[in-house]
Formats: structure tokens, sequence, C-alpha cells
């Protein structure tokens, strides 16, 4: 969804914008540019939720919170990241906590487990720097990609699927439990060598 | 990972980023930075929309806000929800405002902007997004002034919201990006050392922090909004 040749920049946009941000030609200029990123803005939304209005509802928040700050803005970054990282804080805002029953991409399983898989149990012992840590320690570059955008990103994981391009039958979810596999063997190793440290 | 992470408003400079650049070697070792550059590839290339998505009817609410938004159509048809006094808009969106604005002012702008989105769309009102507030919910507990702690720390205090056996400390840069979070804090204080912080934050930038009152790890109530100094 880039501009055409023809078409001005965002920056172009953004400036015209932030030029005569209470007159008509401004505020032409908000709207068109907004209206390039509208879309993505909802979509990106949607991935996370899966929900229509649910969606609405975050894109709507991001896009006006983005629309008040223009002046704030003022061309710290490009205004793509800038909106992205709106509309990803306001996902992630709304995603944390996260409990299992709101969490549309959980399994009947998960729900009955009392038992916390390794990545509660992760998230409970490693602050994120650490996790990360042992990411790169223990798995492919994929399954770290996937472990990160599932446990601290809270993506869910059809959308994961997607955002890494992952093409096997089973999507990220395939990855994902190999991932846990090797993770928790880490985990276990780790607690048993400190275990005998102790 | 031997520099430090990108954020996420640098992303799109990244993805830009040609075969060669030194920068990019930080990519090869960051799972961080490799999924979040996926991420912002995927939020400006989305490809065809799931089939349960409804884009087009999203575009033209979205367009409808927006417009009412910039006031072009102030009686415009119904929108998701009603949206913040014009009043808010009005006073932030003054000429006469904008000179005098610095960094801090900015700041203090955003994180106003942030409450009255926050408030009157996500919580104070009974229109909430679903599944996010917790019956008997009671927001806007008040935050006290950061004051300096020992051996340049900083101390945090809020005051307690009953039900509350937790709190977590948010901690949001000035593009509202969350850069870091204490959970759990058991008490109504927490010190803030500049460890606690990621990699790229210097001392003394003007940052955002609000808590969240915890119950059984579910959140029910958020605090008012403030800035700090990084320690």
């Amino acid at each position: 969804m880039s501009p055409e040749p023809h078409e001005p920049t965002d920056e172009i946009l953004l400036g015209r914008a932030l030029k005569d941000r209470a007159g008509a030609e401004g505020r032409d200029a908000a709207t068109a540019l907004f209206a390039r990123y509208r879309g993505r803005v909802y979509l990106w939304c949607f991935g996370y939720v899966r929900d229509h209005e649910r969606a609405l509802d975050l894109a709507q928040d991001a896009l006006l919170l983005a629309w008040r700050s223009l002046d704030s803005f003022a061309g710290r970054a490009r205004f793509s990241s800038w909106l992205f990282a709106i509309a990803r804080n306001r996902c992630l805002s709304a995603m944390r906590p996260v409990s299992l029953l709101r969490d549309a991409s959980a399994q009947l399983d998960d729900l009955i487990d009392p038992q916390p898989g390794p990545e509660e149990r992760l998230e409970a012992q490693e602050d994120e720097d650490r996790l990360i840590a042992l990411f790169v320690q223990t798995l492919e570059p994929q399954e770290q990609e996937a472990m990160f955008l599932r446990c601290v990103e809270r993506l869910p994981v059809d959308e994961i699927t997607r955002t890494l391009g992952v093409t096997a039958a089973s999507g990220a979810r395939g990855v994902l439990q190999t991932a846990r596999r090797k993770l928790a063997a880490a985990l276990a190793r780790r607690e048993d060598v400190e275990g005998r440290g102790a | 990972m031997t520099e430090r992470c990108f954020a996420v408003e640098e992303l799109a400079e990244v993805h830009e980023l040609v075969a060669g650049d030194p920068r990019l070697q930080h990519l090869e070792t960051c799972p961080r930075c490799r999924a979040r550059l996926a991420e912002y590839r995927r939020f400006l290339a989305p490809g065809p929309a799931p089939a349960d998505a409804n884009l087009g009817d999203a575009e033209r609410r979205l367009a409808d806000a927006l417009e009412r938004e910039a006031g072009a159509r102030p009686n415009a048809g119904a929108t998701l929800r009603p949206a913040t006094p014009g009043g808010l808009r009005a006073l932030f969106g003054a000429p006469a405002w904008r000179p005098a604005l610095g960094v801090a002012a900015a700041l203090l702008l955003v994180s106003v902007i942030y409450l009255a989105v926050e408030r009157p769309f996500g919580r104070g009102d009974r229109v909430i997004l679903r599944g996010e507030s917790h019956p008997g919910a009671k927001d806007g507990f008040e935050l006290a002034l950061p004051r300096p702690g020992q051996a340049g720390t900083l101390d945090l205090r809020w005051t307690p919201v009953a039900g509350a056996d937790a709190y977590e400390v948010r901690i949001f840069d000035a593009g509202l990006t969350a850069v870091a979070r204490l959970t759990p804090v058991s008490g109504t204080s927490v010190t803030l050392r500049h460890a606690d912080l990621p990699p790229g934050i210097e001392s003394h930038t003007s940052l955002i922090w609000r808590v969240a009152a915890l119950r059984a790890g579910d959140e029910i109530a958020l605090s008012s909004v403030g800035t700090l100094q990084a320690p």
C-alpha cells in the first residue's frame, strides 16, 4: 500500500498537516495520510483479537490517539512506524493481563490443565532479557521469533503463522510446540544444575 | 546482542536498510528485533483480510470517526462510540499553545491525551473493550510525584486500591511504547533503578508511567498517568 509515484509521500502529507493543523488544507492532508493506514491498523488489531467490533474499538483508539498527538510527533520517526507503535501498544495493553478465558487462541486442554506450561513458568521466572537469552541459547531462529511473539507480544498463534510466513501444515503451532519442548528440557536441565549447586 | 535493540519507532528505517549495513548485524542475534520487524512488515503489507474480518465496514466507520474528529462533519452518522469532547482537541490544538510546548510539556500532553482516550473510551464509562475490565473496577487512583531515592534511583508511590493484592508499574516512552513493567509489586511503592529500563534509555529521559492494580493477576483498576525522568 505504498503511495503511487505521483502521490505525495507520508512525510509530505505529514508536513502539510502540521503546517496548517487547524486549516482545511492541513485537515485534508491528515485525512489522506490516515486513510492510507486506517485499514492496516484495523487488520493489525484484528489479528490480535479476531473480533470485528473489538478490533474496531482498538483501531479507533489508536487512530484517534495518533490524530490528536500529531503535534507532539513532529517527525521524530517515520509516520508508519510511529503509528504502528501506537497500534501495537494499544493491542498489547488490551491483551495484558490475558486470562485463558479471554485468549481466543487458547485451547480446551489449556483451560482444564492446571499445570502451567513452559511459557508460564518462564514468564514467572525470567525477565524479558533473560527469556530472550534463553531463547537464543536453546532455539532455532524461527522458534525464537515465534516464542517471542507468543510469550512477549501475546500474538495469537495463527497470526504468528502469517507474520513469520510459516508454511508447514501445522503452522506456528508446530514451531511453538517444538520450541516448548526444547525450553522445557532446558529449564529442567537448569533446575537440575541449580539443585545440585544448592 | 552487542548493540541496543531498535525502538519500535525505528522499524521503518530498519526495514529500509540495505544489505551490508552494520546495523543489520544486530538483527542476526536478536529475536526480539527480528520478531518486531516481522510484525512491522506485516503491518505494512497485511495481505488479504481474514474471512471473518470486515475491512470495508472498518474503513467506512474509521473514516467517519476520523472525519468527525477533524470537525469536517460534526454531525456525521453513527461511529463506533462517542468521540472525546471537542474541548480537549480545541485546547491542545490551539496554535497559541504550540510554541510553548517543550519536551516535558509535549510528554504531559501525550500522557493527558492518553489518559483522556483511556478513560472515556476504555474504562470510565461502561462502553468498554470487551473482556478488559473487571466487574466493580474502580479506576483513577492517584500517583504521587516521583522522588529521588538512594544512589540515583527514583521512588514511585501511589494510593492503595481496595481489593488489590499486587500492582504493576508500567512505563512508556514518549511514543507510548511500553518500555518497562515492574511486576508484581506487593506494596504501594517501588524503587525504579536505571537497570530496570531497557538499554538505550538514558538518565533524565522523560517517560510516562501508570500503575495497574491487580487481583489474582487480573487488572482491577488503572491509576492516573504521571511523568518521570529516567534514573
